[in-house]
């Protein structure tokens, strides 16, 4: 399983990937990106099996990006990490396509059922 | 006109420094601002403007950091204790957000160190400031609000 993890901060994707392992997802392989515009290049580059979507970021936003892979036509199966957890979002992003959106802070049981909705 | 209290503001910081660091945060002293500082700052824009700061000396960023990543202080890059420092703000004022009136956005975070500094929040005013301290180290957060 290929999984992209998408946030401008380094920090936190390095505390993403320590608490995806500790959830049981140690197997997995996993890509980075600091923002939309990268993750997009990273869709490119290889298969992707679920991408992990920061909310605020620089350049390309994620909410922004998943708008625009809407629009394209764009098949990838993806959720939010971020603190943007009110209704409102929620619905934003489920509109967009999210299959999930797990706030920060967030725990190895939060993932683990992020993916069960994933279908991962 | 927000309601947060300073009580408010302290039990935020402390789910994220309980949660992300292991650490129990208390009521502390005032931090110095004579010495080398760390501040990070996140703008909230919508139905609620103001901003959510966290301060504290370098050396506590630094050691903050390492607890959020599980490391040594020594061995953390300048730019990596910027990194934590921000994504700790960041945190906070998701809690904070989570507290506030209306639809609101946050900014990405803004880190800046060194001594002597204050930040200017330009038609923002104070609203409510805690002290706190976690292992020894203290840490400031305040809540801005614009009128």
């Amino acid at each position: 399983m290929k999984l992209l993890i998408v946030d401008d901060s380094k920090v936190m994707r390095s505390i993403i990937i320590r608490t995806l392992k500790a959830a049981g997802y140690g197997d997995a392989v996993f890509a980075e990106a600091g923002n939309g515009i990268e993750a997009l290049k990273a869709m490119r580059e290889g298969a992707i099996d679920l991408m992990l979507l920061d909310w605020n970021m620089p350049d390309l936003n994620g909410i922004d990006l998943a708008e625009k892979m809407k629009a394209a036509g764009i098949k990838l199966k993806f959720g939010f990490v971020t603190t943007e957890t009110s209704d409102e979002m929620r619905k934003r992003a489920t509109a967009a396509g999210a299959l999930f959106l797990v706030g920060k802070p967030f725990t190895p049981e939060a993932m683990q059922a992020a993916f069960a909705q994933a279908g991962l | 006109m927000t309601t947060i209290t300073a009580t408010e503001l302290a039990r935020s910081a402390g789910t994220i420094w309980s949660s992300m660091l292991n650490i129990d945060l208390a009521p502390g002293a005032i931090a110095s601002p004579d010495g080398q500082m760390h501040i990070g700052c996140i703008n909230i824009s919508g139905a609620w403007v103001g901003a959510v700061e966290i301060a504290c000396p370098t050396s506590a960023a630094r050691e903050f950091s390492a607890r959020m990543l599980q490391t040594d202080a020594a061995s953390l890059a300048e730019g990596d204790v910027n990194d934590a420092f921000g994504e700790l703000a960041n945190l906070v004022a998701g809690q904070i957000k989570s507290q506030l009136p209306g639809s609101t956005q946050l900014s990405v975070p803004m880190v800046v160190n060194g001594q002597q500094m204050t930040l200017s929040m330009g038609r923002c005013r104070v609203a409510c400031r805690t002290d706190l301290a976690g292992e020894g180290h203290p840490l400031t957060v305040t809540l801005y609000a614009q009128d």
